[in-house]
């Protein structure tokens, strides 16, 4: 069985999600800030590689590497469901069908205690 | 067998270029090994990267040899280096200096071996030592690949030692030192139909003019638009060089933005980040592939402003210029 990574088109549909997701969440007032980095290339590798785990795709990242990545920032719900929906919203404009845009949901929820540091 | 810095290592069955150095307690910066980050990037010297390990990178990343050290599985010796490794230093003479308007030198060095800098691409950058120690980048503006002669253009600072020397104390015949090159702001041939926007401010015309004629020599059949924004008229320069070569190529234009004083025939006042963005918004967007150069605080916001517009975040090469804070080496 497929995994839904490989299901939405692995690596080129995080190449073109990237794009679509780092728009949005650059527009996006409430977190903007976090994203908006002076090396905006390593900022959309990061976001490749957020993309990749939240597909489903290969990926080391650990609970631990999650919490660290985000132990200063502060953030709460209100943060991470802002995040969610511009994800959520990525998936439909590119059409992915919607048992796999909830099984992508499902992964990104998943991180919400380690991301939030709860 | 893996060649590193000084060391050869052995490369254990089926492992990656990273794993072995990390084995071996070697440097390599790392994080999610999964060909993602680009932390682990490397430079392959006399070898070339499997394209497992380049994909994803920037096509300029990818044509000056660099690779993810996570994803590289070698099956025969290699050798890398970490990027930007400056390690061999290239001599060279001031061969010319020329004051281009009242803040802007163009400074002509020969190196000595005429191959010496035979890997520049046109719009990378050096790192110039003169004889007191300073050691400061400047963007190359001409094709020295054949010659070893790099051309660049340097504006004159407050507070800049580099610039300071430059236009007080340097002379012909000066040695200077170069290093690199690097920067990742050069023309890539992939999509020679593409439209390329080019935008710089003050001396950040200097990697923009490399591009735009390394374009032109390679055959660039799309559209190529330049806009250099300054001050004023007084800061502007090359404006007849740039005459000339849009005369000369039909798919070439070049329009001149200063933010005061009485405009003239060929130059509009205005403010150059929203000039390319109207020339922009009447480009395929998707397709397009930007160049920005000058000042830090202009790139980035350019270059965020463009990006919202639409254009690929891969398609957007930048040469923000950063000045040293303190009067020192």
């Amino acid at each position: 069985m497929a995994s839904v990574f490989e299901a939405i088109g692995g690596a080129a549909a995080v190449d073109a999600a990237v794009d679509i997701f780092y728009r949005k969440v650059l527009g996006d007032p409430l977190i903007s800030k976090f994203f908006d980095s002076v090396d905006m290339d390593r900022q959309t590798a990061k976001q490749k590689a957020f993309l990749t785990m939240a597909f489903g795709g290969p990926n080391h990242y650990t609970g631990h590497d999650m919490r660290n990545a985000h132990k200063h920032m502060k953030l709460t719900d209100v943060h991470f469901n802002a995040v969610a929906g511009h994800l959520q919203s990525t998936l439909a404009e590119l059409n992915v069908p919607q048992q796999h845009i909830d099984t992508i949901m499902g992964i990104a929820a998943s991180t919400h205690d380690d991301v939030l540091n709860v | 067998m893996l060649g590193f810095q000084a060391g050869h290592y052995p490369l254990a069955d089926g492992e990656s270029v990273l794993d072995c150095l990390l084995r071996h307690q070697q440097p390599v910066p790392y994080s999610c090994k999964a060909g993602l980050c680009q932390s682990c990037m490397v430079q392959a010297v006399d070898c070339q990267p499997p394209a497992l390990a380049t994909r994803g990178l920037k096509a300029t990343l990818q044509s000056s040899g660099h690779a993810m050290a996570c994803q590289w599985h070698p099956d025969s010796d290699v050798c890398v280096r970490l990027p930007d490794n400056q390690a061999l230093s290239v001599q060279g003479h001031i061969v010319g200096l020329q004051q281009l308007n009242v803040v802007v030198m163009k400074l002509v060095v020969q190196a000595d071996d005429p191959t010496a800098l035979a890997e520049c691409h046109p719009g990378q950058y050096l790192n110039l030592v003169n004889s007191a120690g300073t050691i400061r980048s400047y963007s190359v503006a001409n094709d020295c690949r054949q010659h070893g002669r790099a051309e660049f253009h340097i504006a004159a600072t407050a507070q800049g030692l580099f610039s300071h020397w430059l236009f007080n104390a340097a002379s012909l015949g000066d040695v200077l030192q170069m290093r690199g090159p690097a920067g990742s702001c050069f023309y890539v041939a992939d999509a020679d139909q593409q439209p390329l926007l080019l935008v710089g401010v003050g001396t950040g015309l200097a990697p923009l003019y490399a591009i735009v004629n390394d374009a032109l020599a390679q055959g660039h059949q799309g559209p190529i638009l330049l806009v250099h924004g300054a001050s004023s008229t007084a800061s502007l320069y090359y404006r007849p060089e740039l005459h000339t070569l849009a005369g000369m190529h039909n798919n070439f234009s070049y329009s001149a933005v200063v933010r005061a004083g009485a405009a003239d025939a060929d130059c509009q006042q205005g403010d150059a980040a929203e000039s390319a963005l109207a020339l922009l918004a009447a480009l395929p967007v998707a397709q397009t592939r930007v160049y920005l150069c000058g000042n830090a605080a202009f790139v980035h916001n350019l270059r965020k402003l463009v990006f919202m517009q639409g254009v690929r975040s891969a398609n957007i090469f930048c040469d923000a210029f950063v000045e040293r804070a303190t009067q020192s080496n």
